[in-house]
């Protein structure tokens, strides 16, 4: 009985996964999708259109606009590099120390378990859906 | 003209950039953050049964060891919407409803022969790892999880009142402002025991 119910668990386990999976990489796209089509629609609406004292005013704010935006664009991407970088630093150093504490552990207590990641923290291929 | 486009497509970048933080930095961020909180508590456990506060070999240091190694492995994999869709696959199907509480059951056999002190570490490592999966479902999706207690407590409370006593709704209005999600992570320690196992 109690084997039939961990048996059922375990398919409402994974069938809530894959759900929850499908939900959260569509959630992911549908940004993504919706951001080109906003631009797109954006650049369309004003693309081939005759200047207008209103839109030549807005175009000489925006110049300075785009330098500011220009910027920030780019320090963004410093960080996003910066903190990737510094992931990677720190799943080498986990990587480097792994071995001799899973080493230690085992001679402490030899049935031991481990949390089945890869060496370096990260989540195994297999375990990905 | 062209300065407006300009602006258009990088105020489309920088949202599109947003959203690329959030939705992959963001998330992976938090993953490796709740891992190595899990770590850290089973790093503590092992000090603890290495100083001889519980045995290596006794079920209930194994039932916590399994339960925060499959919350280890699969912590990529808990986010707001698996245990909302657990809890609604679990409400139809009785057995799994059953086997929601085999962590609680499994741990309060296992405690059962050991002195006080050690069941009182023991259920201490619970309550901690209790709220650091609290927390990080927060984390996971902090404006929906804001949302559905919001509407838990304008929603229920009220309805609370007009059915039942005043003391009853108090109790439910500091339930659900106080411990969200609580009877959603005994399911969720099962299932961690469950993967552990594996």
């Amino acid at each position: 009985m109690l084997l039939q119910n961990e048996v059922t668990r375990l398919k409402q386990t994974y069938r809530a996964r894959s759900v929850a999976s499908v939900i959260n990489s569509l959630c992911k796209s549908a940004g993504y999708v919706s951001f080109t089509i906003c631009a797109y629609l954006a650049v369309d609406s004003i693309a081939g259109k005759e200047t207008h004292a209103s839109l030549s005013v807005l175009a000489e704010v925006s110049t300075k606009q785009n330098t500011t935006l220009g910027v920030a664009l780019a320090i963004a991407l410093l960080g996003i590099w910066y903190g990737n970088a510094q992931r990677k630093e720190k799943q080498r150093t986990i990587q480097h120390f792994e071995n001799n504490k899973r080493l230690i552990e085992e001679s402490i207590d030899s049935n031991r378990k481990s949390s089945l990641l890869n060496p370096n923290g990260t989540t195994r291929q297999d375990d990905k859906l | 003209m062209n300065s407006v486009i300009v602006t258009s497509i990088l105020f489309f970048a920088i949202v599109a950039m947003a959203w690329y933080l959030y939705s992959t930095l963001y998330k992976d961020y938090i993953v490796d953050h709740f891992r190595q909180r899990i770590f850290e508590l089973r790093d503590d456990l092992f000090v603890e049964a290495s100083n001889g506060r519980i045995d290596f070999n006794h079920p209930a240091y194994g039932i916590m060891r399994r339960t925060l190694n499959g919350f280890i492995r699969f912590a990529h994999e808990l986010t707001l919407s698996h245990v909302l869709l657990m809890t609604f696959f679990c409400k139809k199907d009785m057995m799994a409803k059953n086997a929601k509480h085999a962590f609680q059951n499994e741990l309060n056999v296992a405690c059962e022969d050991l002195d006080e002190d050690s069941k009182k570490m023991i259920l201490n490592y619970r309550k901690k790892l209790n709220n650091i999966v609290r927390s990080y479902i927060l984390m996971d999706a902090p404006i929906i999880f804001t949302i559905i207690i919001l509407g838990r407590i304008l929603v229920a409370t009220p309805a609370i009142i007009l059915l039942f006593s005043y003391e009853k709704s108090i109790k439910a209005f500091k339930y659900n402002a106080q411990k969200p999600l609580a009877s959603k992570i005994c399911s969720i320690e099962s299932e961690a025991l469950l993967a552990g196992r594996i």
